[in-house]
């Protein structure tokens, strides 16, 4: 009798940065003639382990694999985390002090140049809403293209790999 | 020795490195231009272009340029949002840029009576600061 062990994939849609959970059963161990139950080493478990009695009186396991999000950066939680909602929905009611935009921007930078993977030492025009509006490799390219850009929602612009774009850096 | 074009030699003001900067800020699509004065300090501690306070941001926006928000480090590590824009130093003090001047980030924060001029726009001349004469002088 085999049991199953549970692969969970991280998927993340580009379109709107939402994370669904994607499951996929398959056999993990094999029982031998003599009642030993043979695990093949692939398959053996890695990190957290769940032990689970039940099905048809067999023992069940199941592996819960840690999740790989490399190829996405450090991205793991909803595209806009719930401050930085809050924040953007407080701009609309009234003015952020300055302590909270630089907060806001820093948090939505922070997000964009993780997902996006941007390289050090670029200069990025970022909406509001996480989105990168211009890329340069000059604050100067940055700041021409910027200059005439139309956009359906305010930019910000920001050094990557650096904390300010300008100053006592 | 390289021989040194002088382009101007001041003393310093209430002690502190300042020079007369004249500074244009030009819509590149509609060729609309607005020149302003600014007395900058020179802050070799900065390393941006132009830094003038907050009031010259509606005189930017006349010629239709809106200048991006932006987060900027103060001195102190203070970090503040700020707006950046496209300028052109056209003058410093008597000497005359050649057109169309010298490319730069104009930074616009905050409320001092003065601007600074950092380390972009000095890397296009030799500075020397002589402190016992209080004296600064620009070479080419």
């Amino acid at each position: 009798m085999s049991s199953l062990s549970t692969h969970f994939q991280e998927d993340i849609s580009p379109s709107n940065g939402s994370t669904k959970r994607l499951a996929t059963f398959m056999p993990l161990e094999r029982r031998t003639t003599d009642g030993e139950v043979f695990i093949p080493p692939e398959s053996r478990p890695l990190e957290s382990t769940l032990v689970v009695e039940g099905f048809s009186e067999q023992l069940i396991q199941l592996r819960t694999f840690p999740v790989k999000l490399e190829e996405f950066g450090s991205f793991t939680g909803p595209w806009l985390p719930p401050n930085v909602l809050r924040l953007l929905k407080k701009s609309k009611v009234q003015q952020l002090s300055e302590k909270e935009a630089v907060k806001l921007m820093d948090i939505l930078a922070q997000r964009a140049i993780d997902h996006f993977q941007l390289p050090a030492g670029k200069f990025a025009a970022i909406t509001f809403s996480g989105k990168i509006a211009e890329l340069a490799d000059t604050k100067l390219e940055l700041l021409k293209r910027v200059q005439h850009g139309k956009y359906s929602e305010q930019v910000f612009l920001c050094k990557v790999g650096s904390n300010s774009f300008s100053g006592r850096i | 020795m390289t021989r040194r074009n002088p382009i101007l030699e001041r003393g310093y003001s209430e002690h502190k490195p300042f020079v007369r900067l004249r500074i244009a800020i030009i819509n590149l699509r509609t060729g609309e231009t607005i020149n302003f004065e600014e007395r900058c300090w020179v802050d070799t501690g900065f390393d941006g272009g132009i830094h003038v306070p907050n009031f010259r941001r509606s005189e930017v926006m006349m010629v239709g340029i809106d200048p991006r928000l932006t987060t900027l480090t103060l001195a102190g590590g203070v970090r503040v949002p700020g707006y950046a824009c496209l300028a052109f130093i056209r003058e410093i003090e008597d000497y005359e840029i050649p057109a169309p001047g010298i490319e730069t980030e104009l930074i616009i924060q905050g409320t001092q009576d003065y601007g600074l001029i950092g380390l972009e726009v000095l890397k296009n001349w030799i500075a020397k600061f002589d402190g016992p004469r209080e004296t600064l002088s620009f070479y080419m």
